[in-house]
Order: C-alpha cells, then sequence, then structure tokens
C-alpha cells in the first residue's frame, strides 16, 4: 500500500531505531547450520560479565535468574530478565530536581515463588503455522544473550535471540536504552521451507498515580473492537479476566463489550477510569480495500497526578490493544493504577514467507523534561 | 510507478480502469516528524474529491495547523492567517490553481507549499492518488 510513495523517497525501511550503534549480528549464519534440539546451556554471569559487560551494562542475578541492567549518562535505566526477555523496570529521568527517575512500568509478583514476576513489558508472538502438543502455537520462550552494545554515554543495546526447535524460525529481540526513551524491537526471520503465520504484540504495564486523571490522546478517529489481549505469561489480566465487565458501583457494566462489532473513537482523549480491552485497528473487512484508514502510528499517556506524559510509537505493527483493569486494579494496589498497552498485530496473521524477514518495534519516548 | 493502480496521478476521470465503487481520491499524509528509525510516518486516507483540502484534513483528523491548532491561532479557512501550509508533493495536477490569496501569502515560499483552506482537491467524481507533506515548515527530511 505504501507503493505510490516509493519513487520520492529514495531511504529504504530500516525498522530498527536509531541510532543503530551496530546493525544485526551476523552470528545468525553460524547459528543456523548447528541448531540442535537442546537448549543452550545457561551462562553463569561471570562470563556474561566477561563478553558482554560495558560501561552502562550490568549483569546481576536474583533468585537465579540473571538479568541485565542497562543505563545511560542522565540517569535512566531499564532492567532486564533474560530468561524470557521481559523488561521489569524502566525509569526514566523525568524530573530535573533530586534523582528524578521514576519507575514507569508496573510488576507484581504472583506467587510465593519470587522468580515469578508478571508485568513490565513482554514479547508476545505466536507461530501459528505449527501448533505443538496442546494445540497452542510455538512462543519464543528460551532467550539467549547474543549482542550487548553501549556507547558509554547516551544508547544501550541488547541483543537477545531465540530460535525453534527445528530451525525454522529465527527471533531476535533488541532493547536500546536512549535518555529520552526505550525501543524494543523484533526480527523475525523464516528459515525454514514453508510459509509461516505469526501474530504479535509488545504489550507495555503502564503505571499511573491513580485511576481517575488518566487519558490516551492520539486515537481519535480510529476504529476499535473489544478484543481480548493476546495469553502470555507476562500479563497482568488474563484474556478472560481483561474481557469480563466492570460491575462494580458507577462504572457498571452497562456496556458490556460484545466481540466484533466496530465503534469509531469519537474522543479526543480515552478516559482509561472504566475497564476495557479494546483493539484499535482497521477493520479485517476494510483491508481488503486498496487504501484504508490506518491506525495512528503514536498515541500519547496523560496522567494528570504526576503530570508526566509518554508516547508510544507504533512500527511494523498493524493495530493497537488498548486494556484498562477500571476497579480490577484495586487488587494489586490501593492508590496506582495500570494500563496494558502495545502495539501488535493479531486481527490478521502476518504471512513470512521462507527467507522473508518481519521486524516491527514499540517506542516509548516522553518529552517531560 | 506503482503495480496496484492502473490509474496515474494525472486523470481525473477515468472510465477506462478498472476501479470498483464510488470514485474517491486516495492520500497519502506524511508527518513532518520520521518515525525513531528514519521512515516517514505515513498516515492514508480516502476522501470524494470536490472538496477543499482543509475540510479533508480536518475531518480525517490528520494534523495541519501544528503548533496553530488552538481557538483563536488560526483563521478557521478564511485565506487570511497563512498557518494551514501543507506541501504537495504529488498530484498537484488534481488540485485547483493558486488563488490570488495564496500568491499573497505563499510568495517567498516553494512553488509546491499551498494553502489547505484555499486549495479544491479534483471534482465530485474524481479518481487519483495525492501525496501530501504535512507542516513542511517543519519537516526534518527531504523530497526527491
Amino acid at each position: 500500500m505504501a507503493s505510490f510513495l516509493s519513487p520520492h523517497l529514495s531511504k529504504p525501511k530500516p525498522l530498527l531505531p536509531l541510532p543503530l550503534i551496530r546493525a544485526t549480528s551476523s552470528s545468525f549464519s553460524t547459528n543456523a547450520a548447528a541448531v540442535t534440539a537442546q537448549s543452550p546451556p545457561v551462562p553463569s554471569l561471570q562470563s556474561l560479565e566477561e563478553a558482554f559487560g560495558r560501561q552502562g551494562i550490568k549483569f546481576t542475578e536474583t533468585n537465579g535468574i540473571s538479568s541485565v541492567e542497562l543505563s545511560v549518562r542522565n540517569g535512566s535505566s531499564v532492567n532486564l530478565r533474560l530468561s524470557d526477555a521481559l523488561i521489569t523496570s524502566y525509569k526514566p529521568k523525568v524530573f530535573w530536581k533530586d534523582d528524578g527517575c521514576r519507575e514507569l512500568l508496573r510488576t507484581i509478583q504472583t506467587s510465593e515463588d519470587p522468580s515469578s514476576v508478571k508485568g513490565g513489558i513482554g514479547l508476545v508472538l505466536n507461530d501459528l503455522s505449527k501448533l505443538a502438543k496442546n494445540n497452542s502455537p510455538w512462543s519464543p520462550s528460551e532467550w539467549v544473550l547474543k549482542e550487548a552494545d553501549s556507547d558509554s554515554f547516551d544508547a544501550v543495546q541488547v541483543e537477545l535471540g531465540c530460535t525453534n526447535g527445528n530451525g525454522t524460525l529465527e527471533v531476535t529481540y533488541v532493547i536500546s536504552l536512549y535518555p529520552l526513551s526505550l525501543a524494543t524491537a523484533v526480527i523475525v526471520k523464516n528459515t525454514g521451507s514453508k510459509p509461516i503465520e505469526l501474530t504479535s504484540a509488545i504489550l507495555s504495564h503502564i503505571n499511573f498515580d491513580s485511576r481517575d486523571r488518566t487519558a490516551i490522546e492520539g486515537l481519535l478517529g480510529c476504529s476499535y473492537c473489544a478484543h481480548p489481549p493476546p495469553a502470555s505469561s507476562f500479563g497482568i489480566l488474563s484474556p478472560a479476566e481483561a474481557m469480563r465487565p466492570d460491575d462494580s458501583g458507577w462504572f457498571g457494566s452497562s456496556d458490556a463489550p460484545k466481540t466484533g462489532v466496530w465503534t469509531v473513537e469519537d474522543e479526543k482523549f480515552t478516559m482509561l477510569k472504566g475497564k476495557f480491552s479494546r483493539l484499535y485497528a482497521a477493520p479485517p473487512s476494510e483491508r481488503s480495500k486498496e487504501v484504508y484508514r490506518t491506525v495512528p502510528s503514536n498515541y500519547t499517556t496523560i496522567d494528570k497526578g504526576s503530570k508526566l506524559s509518554f508516547r508510544i510509537i507504533r512500527m511494523g505493527y498493524d493495530d493497537i490493544y488498548l486494556g484498562t483493569p477500571g476497579s480490577f486494579a484495586k487488587q494489586y494496589s490501593d492508590k496506582d493504577y495500570f494500563i496494558c498497552t502495545g502495539p501488535a498485530s493479531m486481527l490478521v496473521p502476518v504471512v513470512l514467507n521462507p527467507e522473508e524477514e518481519w521486524r516491527a518495534a514499540q517506542v516509548i519516548e516522553h518529552d517531560n523534561l | 510507478m506503482t503495480s496496484q493502480t492502473s490509474s496515474t496521478s494525472e486523470t481525473t476521470t477515468t472510465p477506462s480502469d478498472s476501479d470498483e465503487g464510488p470514485p474517491v481520491i486516495d492520500f497519502a499524509f506524511v508527518h513532518s516528524r520520521l518515525l525513531p528509525d528514519g521512515s516517514p510516518d505515513v498516515q492514508y486516507r480516502s476522501a470524494c474529491g470536490g472538496q477543499k483540502l482543509r475540510d479533508i484534513m480536518l475531518d480525517a483528523h490528520i494534523d495541519l495547523y501544528g503548533p496553530y491548532d488552538g481557538p483563536l491561532l488560526n483563521c478557521a479557512g478564511g485565506g487570511t492567517c497563512g498557518t494551514c501550509l501543507v506541501e504537495v508533493v504529488e498530484g498537484k495536477e488534481l488540485l485547483s490553481p493558486r488563488t490570488p490569496k495564496e500568491k499573497e501569502k505563499l510568495k517567498k515560499k516553494p512553488k509546491t507549499w499551498r494553502l489547505a483552506c484555499q486549495t479544491v482537491v479534483g471534482k465530485q467524481d474524481s479518481r487519483g492518488e495525492l501525496v501530501i507533506q504535512q507542516l513542511p515548515e517543519w519537516k526534518t527530511h527531504e523530497w526527491e
């Protein structure tokens, strides 16, 4: 659909955040030849530190899970768990005085096991063309740190890789931290001989000070439908919980979500007080047209309590998922509120032919300083 | 140029092409700021011809005025304030020629720039493609 723009813009579409410190590594060429059914051995903290440790990249281990802490000169930092590629903390510098860094993400401890964490920013990727024994699609679960790089001041980048057991799919997850933004990108390469169908999403659980004065700006005019979030190991609300109507008090269940009904957002600010689980997308029936109305490329979260706003930019993905817990948030915290949002390609799976690559990313940036 | 449509951007009424459905004009609106990886931030829309470009952009929720979007910051279509600038990258054949008001306001600006409130896009039954650069004063990239 972008064909009528191409003669004018000579730049190709790299679709990875700039400035790229180093292009994706060529270590895949050796990996593809040596893929076995075994999972790779878990490297020790020491070996990780020796191989990848750098200014701004620090490895730590808690409860048997290694994680890496990325930080840049202005104080912003990110904490990433290596085994399941979950970003458990993102503290950008948003105020000038004192320390000035404030945690943006919400994570919760689900069970007695201290290593089970839900929330944060995570990648959901499902290979629909191949179903595992229990009829669920394959999704990446064992991540290996491939590359780490930093320019010592203002940019840090970490690359995690995962392959599926029989060498037909290679997934790379690149997390880049800059002073005012955090970019998470996914690159999927089909190294097999059959086409693959994927659905994917990058979901972030964003923290707000209070339930009342929160909104999202930028979705005006976009059509949406009620849709559950993709099932994931890190989602705070499961798909079933997200779709359940909220029946407490004033924000009652008078508008219980009906799947398949498309509405157009007619408010400039989408209030997040109520409970809903929406997918903002172009209806699949529209997509058969040559030119259809595209979903906004970015939207901003507004928190009147802390007076901060964050812009979430969608690249490569087709839809935007937005889910709010409503009164369910009280189970997890008395004062704070959170939402689950992010770019997704869920309605229409992405078809990836052999030797093709698909790239998509989410960038969270802010101008609060 | 493109393999998808059989019509080129010069035509206004094309009974020979096999497009079905009512005649619409397809738009690609490019934002002044590129996406973080350097690719352009494009929004696609479709609208009927015969309307002013300003009306099409506002109905489609495209950012036309930028920082001048408030209640008293623009003349709301009068042709006097000069804030609804757009740059026409492709498809200028579909647009009405520059009005005297435009010529006055855009004397020192590039030839491809137009005032959206003075520009009429095609006729009721026009088909075609139009690529519009929003907020050209703030754009960070160049067109060939």
